[in-house]
């Protein structure tokens, strides 16, 4: 009898360490999961919400900045200097696309680059205190501001 | 034979004990980085979603110039030259007495120039807990007279 | 007299695989929390250095309203900072910042003195272009190297 004893106390602890690693093991991997979910979130808003207060900000200039109806939601017209071309933001079948072509073409994804997952766009347009026009950007649910500095005339 | 059943038995019990020591030892560093990472990865979290409040606070302070219009345009209210708005954990604006997750606070200072005001704004996004996520700074010239209301559309 | 042999076990073995696994993971977990965190940080330098390169301007602008409110129609390109361009009423100047941000300013002075209109405010970050090829065959007959 007392021969066993041991034994039982040997797999006992044995039980108990396979367990415990088992369970480190299982969090471990929930955690890995978590880390990766929360790191493509965070790289999703930096390239939907930041991308666009970027472009916006690149493109201030008197009458570049418009927007228009887009495939799904609104979207953003961006004129490039005096060349009649306009870069053209939208969300297509879940993605944020980026389209340069002349000003006045339609959206098609064949000519466009995706930049990144966007469930929904919407733009719209508020005033300053200043008078300065604010684009209000609502992507993937979450907002951002952008003030445009051109535009009206300032009088002292 | 009993000497050597006790011998063999302790041996064994001494393997078993190094083998516990070693692989719990292995176990709690492996706890201690997965914690780490997990704190890693909940900065990061913070200070991106810190940076963009932060740049929507500026962007609205570009335009309007004092503390009270940026809080009208952010969604927040105002105490003399500080705005103070709150975000949920989707950034999307909060009330002051709900579950909010970021705090951010707009500081305003003015100083006069030859024909306007310049208008310097320090902006800090706090988490729940108090923490700094991100900070930034910014300035906006208001032509005209002080506090920059004498503006033509 | 034969000595004893250490008997690991085949529990141990599993043990060993467990814990490999179970470090893998935790090395995966402390790059991707890395990785992240170091974009998060770039992202917040560089939205910073966009300030700076907006505080520039604003102060800029500050200047150059006053020299517009003193002189007004009589507004000559020595009234104005370092750098600035004056040209058909259109006042302009690229700032470039060591932080590697460039604005570029365009305003028309407005017909009611001592306005102004702001035509361009276009905050970029500076590129250059990367003319070193390396070590690629820059072109020439075959019969050269023969």
């Amino acid at each position: 009898m007392k021969q066993k004893d041991p034994a039982l106390g040997a797999l006992a602890l044995y039980a108990m360490l396979t367990a415990a690693l088992l369970l480190l093991a299982f969090l471990g991997a929930n955690l890995y999961a978590s880390l990766t979910d929360g790191r493509a979130q965070d790289e999703t808003r930096r390239a939907t919400l930041a991308y666009i207060q970027s472009r916006v900000m690149a493109a201030d200039a008197a009458q570049g900045v418009r927007v228009l109806d887009g495939p799904e939601g609104d979207a953003l017209a961006l004129a490039v200097d005096d060349s009649g071309y306009e870069v053209l933001i939208y969300c297509d079948a879940g993605r944020l696309w980026e389209q340069t072509s002349p000003a006045g073409s339609d959206f098609s994804t064949d000519a466009a680059q995706a930049i990144a997952d966007c469930d929904s766009l919407a733009l719209a347009w508020k005033t300053g205190a200043t008078g300065a026009p604010v684009l209000e950007i609502t992507a993937n649910g979450a907002n951002a501001l952008v003030a445009l500095r051109s535009g009206e005339e300032q009088a002292a | 034979m009993n000497e050597q059943r006790v011998k063999s038995s302790f041996s064994f019990y001494l393997q078993i004990l190094i083998l516990l020591a070693v692989f719990l030892s292995v176990g709690v560093v492996l706890v201690q980085v997965f914690a780490a990472a997990r704190g890693m990865s909940r900065a990061a979290r913070a200070e991106t979603d810190g940076t963009t409040l932060c740049r929507s606070a500026a962007e609205a302070f570009g335009a309007s110039g004092t503390a009270e219009a940026t809080a009208a345009l952010l969604g927040g209210t105002a105490d003399g030259e500080t705005a103070t708005c709150y975000y949920d954990a989707a950034i999307r604006a909060a009330a002051p007495d709900s579950a909010w997750t970021y705090r951010v606070t707009v500081n305003v200072s003015e100083e006069e120039t030859a024909a306007g005001t310049i208008a310097a704004a320090h902006i800090e996004a706090y988490a729940a807990d108090g923490t700094v996520c991100a900070s930034l700074d910014t300035e906006t010239y208001l032509p005209g007279t002080k506090g920059g209301t004498a503006y033509a559309a | 007299m034969r000595r004893k042999q250490l008997r690991l076990g085949s529990i141990t073995l599993l043990f060993t695989v467990i814990v490999l696994c179970v470090a893998t993971l935790s090395a995966l977990s402390a790059a991707t929390a890395h990785a992240d965190k170091a974009v998060a940080d770039k992202y917040a330098a560089q939205v910073a250095a966009m300030y700076e390169a907006e505080e520039a301007g604003q102060e800029w602008l500050a200047a150059v309203h006053a020299a517009i409110a003193a002189k007004g129609a009589a507004l000559k390109q020595a009234d104005l900072p370092q750098g600035t361009t004056l040209s058909d009423g259109t006042i302009s100047v690229e700032l470039a910042l060591d932080n590697g941000r460039t604005l570029s300013i365009a305003l028309q002075q407005a017909d009611t003195a001592p306005g102004y209109r702001i035509l361009r405010w276009e905050n970029t970050a500076q590129w250059t272009e990367n003319t070193d090829i390396g070590n690629l065959w820059t072109g020439g007959s075959a019969s050269q190297g023969a």
